[in-house]
């Protein structure tokens, strides 16, 4: 599976802006029984998202359901090693996914909680926050 | 379902300020409406509320300032993390008017189908009932022991207790067993690989289109 990336774009390049505040949507579990949940703002890679899915895969093995909730909408761009500054800004890199505190990143459906929490646990490895464990909440 | 009797305090003040000093100090906010009547905002205990939330109370008998309110609770308001509870909605009721409420679907057992290599799927975790509102049940509870492979039980199957009933589209599957749709271990190690190899390229740039159709109609 090729990394996630957008299919058009209205802008190839985008400034870098600031994550400000706390997730107001995306931040329950939704789909699966079980998600791991961001507690730090962040910008999380095409690649570390993919990572992640693939980790938590070897360790589901055929059994259970995932699902990624996040994709890479933003692109980062860079400049080749070597160059001096100035000549405008660099070319697109990789696409990043913005992640405030509370957004639910994955979600797991029909594996036991051990098996989860491996997997989740697997991916918190490859995040470059600090996450945690959740259950869906059953509200009325 | 029991009613539970809820302390409520009128509030002087509204407002996220007033209202994050009331939440540091052990209460939260709430407001109560509905039947046509004056809305009321006000306090209540957050450990009590809390208590009583947890054990699955729906039915509230809110006292307030001397009056006694019949109320359900519309819907809990929680903070970005999903820990503190921040706001309550109440919303007064009859007792003799129906209510729509919704309530959680338990599947209980391991169904047949799961030792045949299948894989039980909740896609529906929760149910719209409409009855009395001394007649809530605390939840819906499903067998799913006899569910074979393929085998599905619907809105239609639910036994719901006398005076409750489910206004949702009778069709819509509750449980569902069905072969594993996850990815097998040596595909997930060979998407990895693939992985590496992409990733330099880039989108359509939506814009891009219209400069081009530009200098034509120039020319």
């Amino acid at each position: 599976m090729p990394l996630l990336m957008p299919k058009r774009v209205k802008f190839r390049k985008i400034q870098k802006g600031r994550i400000r505040g706390k997730a107001t949507q995306g931040n329950q579990v939704n789909f699966g029984e079980y998600g791991l949940q961001a507690l730090e703002a962040g910008r999380i890679t095409a690649r570390q998202i993919e990572a992640g899915r693939v980790a938590a895969n070897h360790v589901l093995a055929s059994e259970g359901r995932i699902w990624v909730r996040l994709f890479p909408h933003r692109s980062v761009t860079s400049k080749p090693a070597e160059t001096r500054m100035g000549k405008g800004k660099g070319e697109p890199d990789h696409w990043v996914a913005v992640v405030k505190p509370g957004t639910v990143m994955y979600e797991l459906e029909g594996v036991p909680e051990e098996v989860a929490k491996t997997a989740f646990q697997r991916i918190s490895h490859r995040m470059p926050i600090r996450v945690r464990f959740v259950y869906r909440k059953h509200r009325s | 379902m029991e009613t539970a009797v809820l302390e409520a305090t009128d509030r002087q003040k509204t407002g996220t300020l007033a209202s994050r000093r009331e939440r540091s100090s052990g209460k939260i906010p709430g407001v109560l409406y509905g039947h046509k009547e004056e809305t009321r905002t006000f306090v209540i205990d957050a450990e009590q509320f809390i208590e009583l939330f947890r054990h699955g109370a729906r039915m509230v008998e809110l006292k307030i300032g001397g009056n006694t309110e019949q109320a359900i609770i519309k819907e809990v308001q929680y903070d970005h993390l999903g820990d503190t509870i921040v706001h309550v909605d109440f919303i007064r009721v009859s007792m003799t008017e129906k209510v729509a409420v919704s309530v959680e679907v338990v599947l209980h057992g391991t169904p047949a189908g799961t030792h045949e290599g299948g894989h039980l799927d909740q896609p529906i975790h929760q149910v719209t009932v409409e009855c009395l509102p001394n007649r809530i049940p605390e939840k819906i509870d499903v067998n799913v022991v006899d569910l074979p492979l393929h085998g599905s039980i619907s809105v239609a199957d639910l036994q719901l207790p006398e005076g409750v009933t489910c206004p949702m589209a009778p069709d819509l599957k509750i449980a569902i067993v069905h072969e594993p749709r996850g990815v097998k271990p040596e595909e997930a190690e060979g998407a990895e690989a693939e992985e590496l190899e992409e990733g330099s390229a880039e989108p359509e740039v939506i814009r891009q289109k219209k400069e081009e159709e530009e200098p034509d109609k120039k020319s």
